[in-house]
């Protein structure tokens, strides 16, 4: 009985002790957050704001707890141990080839498709109005069939479905789509080359294929050839250098590198001549020169931020809410508009040669279909691209001319 | 809050113990900190109905008072309860029925006849109304002293352990603990140990099969024509929430027993391994053993219970409590059906002697588990529409087919988790503690108990792991 006591005893004080000692660090060491969450408490003024608050709290709570990540890795480690592939209440399944997929629920009726399929039918008459091209370009998920190993009975998101359907109901209402699914399976590129282990997100020969499938594209079905030499799409005219194990991606973000592993990057830029600019509105950021130093930021690359930064950023920052492309040595090059998300980044670095200036806005970042619009209509372009990624097929990526 | 929140893990839970002892100098201040802790605790979530249960606390201590000093007067003093209780059970009604009473209206009349209400359920409004009652009846009945002072009344009602989801503590058994209790650093290492069982029992388990049971209910709920839920599928969902709801609801009380130990305070068990019942009557005596207690004491015996002289009134009785029991967990048809059907159960037992006729323990708790299983699929189902459903996916009638790629994939997934489950259910956890405790177990006991401090520090340690991730966290019992 006295063993019983006194081992309850040691639980009981390093229990307390750890508690309070954790608590008082992490109130230290989180005291800007705690100042600010008191500040916005001062300015609370309804009861649907304070319950705002308390949810910010909570959520800060979390985000700002010492360790963060060691708990992160402890958590991955256990499901690791027990062999799990699903992680996280079904967010991610591990498949086979080590790839995190988007775990399943079920996708639900494509009814809405149809709506959307509607709203591009309208942007694609405005934008053929001006004398213009739209070109939808729908980039892949993992998921590709006979390229991807994993088990299609293990509960999966994927949107093939609701791709293959959006895809024909742009084609019935007249409107050019890219299937890019094509494109990537054609490629002879295998998954591990096309799409990274621990992101959702494509690597850049991926997006570099999709640009030499867009090429294709227009020339056959506008007669319209943005490279004549086929120089800017070959691949020789690249240079690449891969960094081994330096990239955690979102999906690992969430899972731990224990859990998930770390992916290589290969970073893929021109050997010819460049000079651009990259005005990146939504941060005032301007960035000038060759591609390596307009269009390339290698500094995310830094392994102290693995859990902080996303690798991604290294083309155009991933995604900002408007930027702009200026290419100096082809001034009578193609104009590009872009409605897009962060897949689209590598595309447009490796599009921007070929082009005298890419104007890009971020598809779900708007505050209003007003917004789109506005962007939509203004200054003057030749082709406008609306590039979609198949998980994003919702009415938040469809917020423009939604009156007929 | 939710005790399994980083907030209260590690901001609320520190500075309330630690201020706590910092007042042992006074029993009131101490009382009046937990207090006004435990308004703060729950006004977290709902910074509007706080004061509703403010004004709960209010009504109950001022009715105490009055059926107390009307002593003499047993007419007025019935009159006193009954207004007490009508305001008590009304305000239960009209924020949890309300909604349910209107859309039934509406629908046998197949009209809008009343507009529809958007009231918000009030968390743990079940809870404390049934312990509110239980202070003005027992003062009525004279089982205990009637509370002069608001703040000891509310700290009763609204004290934070066991707030929102139990164990109801009946007032008579805490009443002499609220002036006169001791803490001591005994008290203080059960509680933790407590604490952290009942948190390991709700972030590791009860989440983990919420994980399984919430995807496969939803599946079966899309229809078959969408998705088909394989025989095989829905046992394991159908298991997987029986295992959920047990380690939720008793890691709760685990939590709510260890916090009010490290605050001095011993409340009552509330479960006692209740899937080792060997009956549906044996069931109720270690499931939610505070809400049994309370409807035996508050409502069956009352009622005249099972000392009638006519059968037919201890039918009555039985069906009057289970009726309400099942009510009382929520305004759904199913609620009030997963009531009757343990009505059922419990009074063939009764008028057949099931007791007497069986002596297979194995089977008696295969019974047991069946039958309560299945209800807790009624318990689960959205509807009775979905309740119909899921019964056909589990029998196989619904075209459903007995097994997929996607069973074998979830069963493989959950295979460890459901077998630790299972196995935690049994008393097997106690027999084990026993055999230390008395020392049967030798050099291996003792190396265990070595071993005890730091698996409880790895147990919080994990929890705390599974915390960060988020996901699932909601308690089920907050929605009573």
């Amino acid at each position: 009985m006295k063993a019983f006591f006194i081992k309850k005893y040691i639980v009981g004080a390093v229990f307390i002790i750890s508690l309070l000692l954790f608590s008082f660090i992490n109130a230290f060491c989180g005291r800007e957050a705690l100042e600010e969450l008191a500040q916005k408490l001062q300015q609370v003024g309804s009861v649907g704001e304070l319950k705002a608050w308390t949810e910010e709290a909570e959520a800060k709570a979390g985000e700002e707890l010492q360790g963060r990540m060691l708990f992160i890795e402890t958590y991955g480690y256990l499901q690791k141990m027990m062999g799990k592939r699903e992680f996280n209440n079904f967010a991610f399944i591990k498949g086979d080839d080590g790839m995190l997929y988007y775990g399943s629920m079920f996708q639900g009726p494509t009814d809405d498709l149809e709506e959307y399929a509607k709203r591009v039918r309208r942007l694609n008459d405005y934008v053929e109005s001006r004398g213009a091209r739209l070109i939808v370009v729908l980039p892949p998920s993992k998921i590709l069939s006979g390229i991807t190993e994993v088990d299609l009975s293990w509960p999966l998101n994927d949107p093939n479905y609701r791709l293959d359907k959006f895809l024909t109901l742009l084609q019935q209402n007249g409107v050019t789509a890219m299937d890019l699914r094509i494109d990537l399976r054609n490629s002879g590129l295998s998954l591990e080359e096309m799409f990274l282990k621990t992101d959702h997100h494509w690597t850049p020969r991926a997006g570099f294929v999709a640009v030499q499938g867009l090429v294709e594209l227009v020339r056959e079905r506008y007669q319209d050839d943005w490279d004549p030499e086929g120089f800017y799409c070959s691949l020789d005219n690249y240079d690449s250098r891969t960094y081994e194990k330096c990239m955690l991606g979102s999906a690992g973000r969430n899972t731990g590198a224990v859990y998930s592993g770390l992916d290589d990057y290969t970073v893929l830029w021109p050997v010819f001549e460049t000079e651009f600019t990259w005005e990146d509105y939504e941060h005032k950021d301007i960035r000038e020169g060759q591609f390596s130093v307009s269009l390339l930021d290698v500094s995310c690359l830094d392994a102290d931020t693995l859990y902080e930064n996303s690798i991604n950023r290294i083309y155009i920052d991933e995604i900002v809410d408007k930027d702009r492309i200026t290419n100096h040595k082809n001034p009578d090059g193609v104009r590009i508009k872009a409605l897009r998300d962060s897949y689209f980044s590598p595309m447009a670095c490796f599009l921007a040669p070929m082009c005298s200036k890419i104007d890009m806005m971020w598809g779900r970042g708007g505050d209003s279909p007003e917004e789109y619009e506005e962007f939509i209509k203004e200054g003057d372009y030749d082709y406008f691209i609306l590039e979609v990624y198949p998980y994003n097929l919702d009415d938040k990526s469809f917020q423009f001319f939604l009156e007929p | 809050m939710l005790f399994s929140s980083m907030v209260f893990l590690f901001f609320f839970f520190p500075v309330v113990f630690g201020g706590y002892y910092l007042l042992s100098f006074s029993r009131p201040a101490q009382n009046l900190w937990l207090f006004a802790g435990s308004i703060l605790f729950y006004a977290w979530g709902e910074p509007v109905y706080v004061l509703l249960m403010l004004a709960s606390i209010l009504i109950n201590w001022g009715a105490g008072l009055m059926v107390n000093s009307l002593q003499d007067r047993g007419r007025l003093k019935k009159a006193v309860l009954a207004a007490t209780c009508i305001v008590d059970l009304g305000a239960l009604f009209v924020f949890k029925y309300t909604g349910f009473f209107i859309r039934n209206v509406n629908s046998i009349a197949k009209a809008d006849l009343l507009p529809a209400a958007a009231l918000a359920l009030p968390i743990g409004i079940s809870f404390y109304t049934f312990q509110a009652l239980s202070y003005v009846i027992d003062v009525y009945r004279g089982n205990t002293r009637v509370e002069k002072n608001p703040v000891y009344v509310g700290l009763y009602i609204s004290f934070f352990p066991q707030l929102i989801a139990g164990p109801i503590v009946r007032y008579n058994s805490i009443a002499e603990q609220m002036r006169d209790r001791r803490s001591s650093w005994r008290k203080i290492s059960v509680g933790v140990c407590r604490f952290i069982t009942g948190l390991g029992k709700k972030i590791l388990l009860a989440n983990s099969f919420a994980a399984l049971a919430d995807q496969i209910f939803s599946w079966s709920q899309l229809g078959a024509d969408k998705f088909s839920v394989p025989v095989v599928m829905a046992w394991m969902g159908a298991i997987a929430y029986t295992l959920q709801i047990y380690f939720d609801f008793s890691g709760y009380s685990d939590m709510a027993i260890g916090l009010g130990l490290m605050f001095g305070f011993k409340f009552e068990e509330n479960f006692n391994y209740p899937y080792a019942a060997v009956s549906m009557v044996d069931f109720w005596k270690r499931w939610h053993i505070s809400l049994t207690g309370w409807f035996r004491e508050y409502v069956y015996f009352p009622l005249g219970g099972s000392r009638v002289e006519n059968k037919d009134r201890m039918i009555r009785n039985l069906f009057l409590v289970w009726l309400l029991t099942g009510i009382w967990h929520g305004a759904e048809w199913t609620f009030l059906f997963w009531g009757l059907w343990h009505f059922l159960f419990q009074t063939a037992e009764r008028f057949f002697g099931y007791a007497e006729n069986n002596r297979h323990k194995g089977w008696m708790r295969l019974y047991t588990l069946l039958v309560v299983t299945l209800g807790w699929v009624l318990f689960r189902a959205k509807d009775l529409y979905q309740a119909g459903v899921y019964f056909s996916n589990l029998f196989g009638m619904n075209q459903n087919g007995f097994c997929d790629g996607m069973t074998l994939f979830l069963l493989r997934e959950y295979a460890l988790m459901l077998f630790l489950g299972i196995l935690l259910c049994l008393p097997l956890a106690r027999t084990f503690n026993d055999a230390l405790v008395q020392g049967k177990l030798g050099l291996v006991g003792k190396g265990l108990n070595v071993l005890y401090p730091a698996a409880m520090a790895g147990l919080f340690i994990l929890c705390v792991s599974y915390l960060v991730r988020g996901g699932y966290n909601p308690f089920i019992y907050f929605n009573f």
